[in-house]
């Protein structure tokens, strides 16, 4: 398990501002009615940029060319806010490209693919449930307050290796478009709750 | 703790800190020319940010020319220090309970603001060797008036002890009745001795001095820990353990270095020497319920000059740790 971010597609300021900010895994997102043609770009800006590509994150759904081009690319993952089709979803198993569609629990859980996990109230106990099927995981919401670290430190012990993001940053006065004030705090949340919870699993209280 | 950013009565800056879910907040001395900070112009300040949501919990710092004539020694001391009773009384009518000071005659020095860091990011640093070859470097906020400024002639350690001394001695009495804590700042960086001028808060048992030589419950230290962290051979944690067990931290910087003096960076928290957890767990262990304040911090692209997005990131990170550390460990 690990800190990363949602960065846009082009946007080599915000590389480079998360890469200050102790980010190494990036989920970048296309907003592409043609996905295909750029993943490859993405991910080699990516490198350059001395960060890893965790995932490509699609505007849209996923197709069996996309699926190919992402392959193609070194795309690892893909993660897409809409429903996987079961053809779709075992071309990318062939492919050894982890796709991963956003779902809210382990009732949502896709048969055909791996889930982009939107954790709700409830989800420190369903971290069980979701686990053998999980890609990513997309924080919605504000952090504080909502049983984040119950939830990183039961997504630890469940061995989740991948990665950690916030999505929804607060919007704070005189921020741009981005939001990179609301990143950059939620950026810190996340990391000081992670390195909490490694140092809670290493020296239980 | 209570966690705090320094802010001025600024709309923007208040929304700010709002925004970020602050209720407390540090602001700077208030300095008319007058030499004395006035009942009016701290309650017009207190009340704006009441106003905002916010409780103004530290005065950060005394202004400095209403007592460098005391941390040097010479003529208008007592003028001043009377001045500054005068303050004190006034911050304590007005309900500001801390009063934080600081004695360094050369004022803080730094070397370098470089692209150094992670991603390119700008950490402030102190290297002693640039230092003594280039004062220039480490005092380029030399601005011509009288302070901070290089005296006319060595000051030893004794005379910036017997400075501190002369001044403790007046106002910590007068602190204590207006039920206002004075908490000094270590001389950042911590090298004990600079252009012939000494530094005397470098060190744990400079620290533990000023506390011993006039002892009250007023009497204590501004914690930084930056400061501390980058004091030689200082374990920043234990001496949170030592000085917090004697309820003698009455107000805390929040900062994270990387090296020691003769040679340091500020960094990110997640990234320097201090373990940010354990230092976190300290405070809680002594039962500190002061105001910390986030300290400067490294510079990242595109900020302002507020350096916004870098203070989100760290008032997000001293919040996500204590949330995580009280969920998980209670």
């Amino acid at each position: 398990m690990y800190l990363s971010v949602n960065v846009q597609h082009g946007q080599d300021d915000q590389l480079i501002l998360v890469q200050q900010l102790g980010v190494e895994g990036v989920v970048v997102v296309v907003d592409d009615p043609e996905p295909a043609t750029v993943l490859a770009a993405a991910r080699h800006r990516v490198e350059r940029a001395g960060l890893t590509l965790a995932a490509v994150e699609l505007t849209t759904g996923v197709t069996a060319a996309v699926v190919e081009a992402a392959k193609s690319a070194g795309v690892s993952m893909l993660c897409t806010p809409a429903a996987v089709s079961d053809e779709v979803g075992a071309a990318a198993e062939a492919a050894g490209v982890k796709l991963a569609s956003r779902c809210a629990g382990p009732a949502e859980l896709p048969g055909a693919a791996w889930a982009d996990w939107v954790p709700g109230p409830d989800a420190a106990d369903e971290v069980e449930a979701m686990a053998p099927r999980l890609g990513a995981v997309r924080l919605e919401g504000a952090l504080a307050d909502s049983g984040l670290p119950r939830l990183l430190a039961r997504l630890r012990a469940a061995g989740y290796a991948g990665p950690v993001r916030a999505a929804t940053p607060p919007e704070l006065v005189g921020d741009g478009t981005w939001r990179h004030k609301g990143r950059a705090y939620d950026l810190g949340f996340l990391a000081a709750a992670l390195q909490a919870v490694a140092a809670a699993g290493a020296s239980p209280a | 703790m209570k966690i705090a950013l320094m802010a001025s009565e600024n709309e923007e800056e208040l929304r700010f800190l709002q925004q970020l879910g602050l209720r407390h907040v540090v602001g700077s001395g208030v300095d008319d020319g007058s030499g004395v900070m006035d009942v009016a112009s701290l309650e017009r300040r207190r009340d704006r940010f009441a106003e905002a949501g916010l409780d103004w919990g530290v005065i950060e710092n005394l202004p400095p020319l209403q007592y460098h004539h005391i941390m040097f020694g010479e003529e208008g001391r007592q003028e001043q220090v009377d001045k500054v009773c005068r303050s004190i009384e006034n911050m304590g009518q007005v309900g500001i309970p801390v009063l934080q000071y600081q004695w360094m005659l050369l004022g803080g020095l730094r070397t370098e603001y470089s692209p150094t860091g992670r991603g390119g990011a700008r950490y402030p640093r102190y290297d002693h060797a640039v230092a003594e070859r280039m004062p220039a470097a480490a005092m380029d906020w030399l601005g011509g008036g009288p302070y901070p400024r290089i005296p006319d002639r060595p000051l030893s350690r004794d005379e910036v002890w017997a400075n501190l001394t002369w001044f403790l001695e007046r106002v910590v009495p007068v602190a204590e009745t207006a039920g206002v804590k004075l908490a000094v700042h270590p001389d950042d960086a911590p090298v004990p001795e600079y252009m012939g001028v000494a530094r005397i808060l470098v060190d744990e048992a400079g620290l533990q001095r000023v506390i011993d030589a006039v002892p009250s419950p007023h009497s204590g230290l501004g914690f930084c820990m930056g400061t501390v962290g980058t004091m030689a051979g200082v374990d920043t944690v234990a001496a949170i353990r030592r000085f917090g067990g004697q309820g003698r931290i009455f107000f805390a910087h929040f900062r994270n270095p990387r090296g020691q003096v003769p040679y340091f960076d500020e960094v990110f928290p997640d990234e320097g020497d201090i373990d940010m957890v354990e230092a976190v767990r300290a405070f809680d262990a002594v039962g500190f319920d002061g105001v910390v304040r986030i300290d400067h911090c490294p510079g990242v692209i595109g900020d302002n000059p507020r350096a916004d997005r870098s203070f989100a990131y760290q008032v997000g990170y001293l919040q996500g740790m204590v949330e995580a550390l009280n969920e998980l460990e209670g």
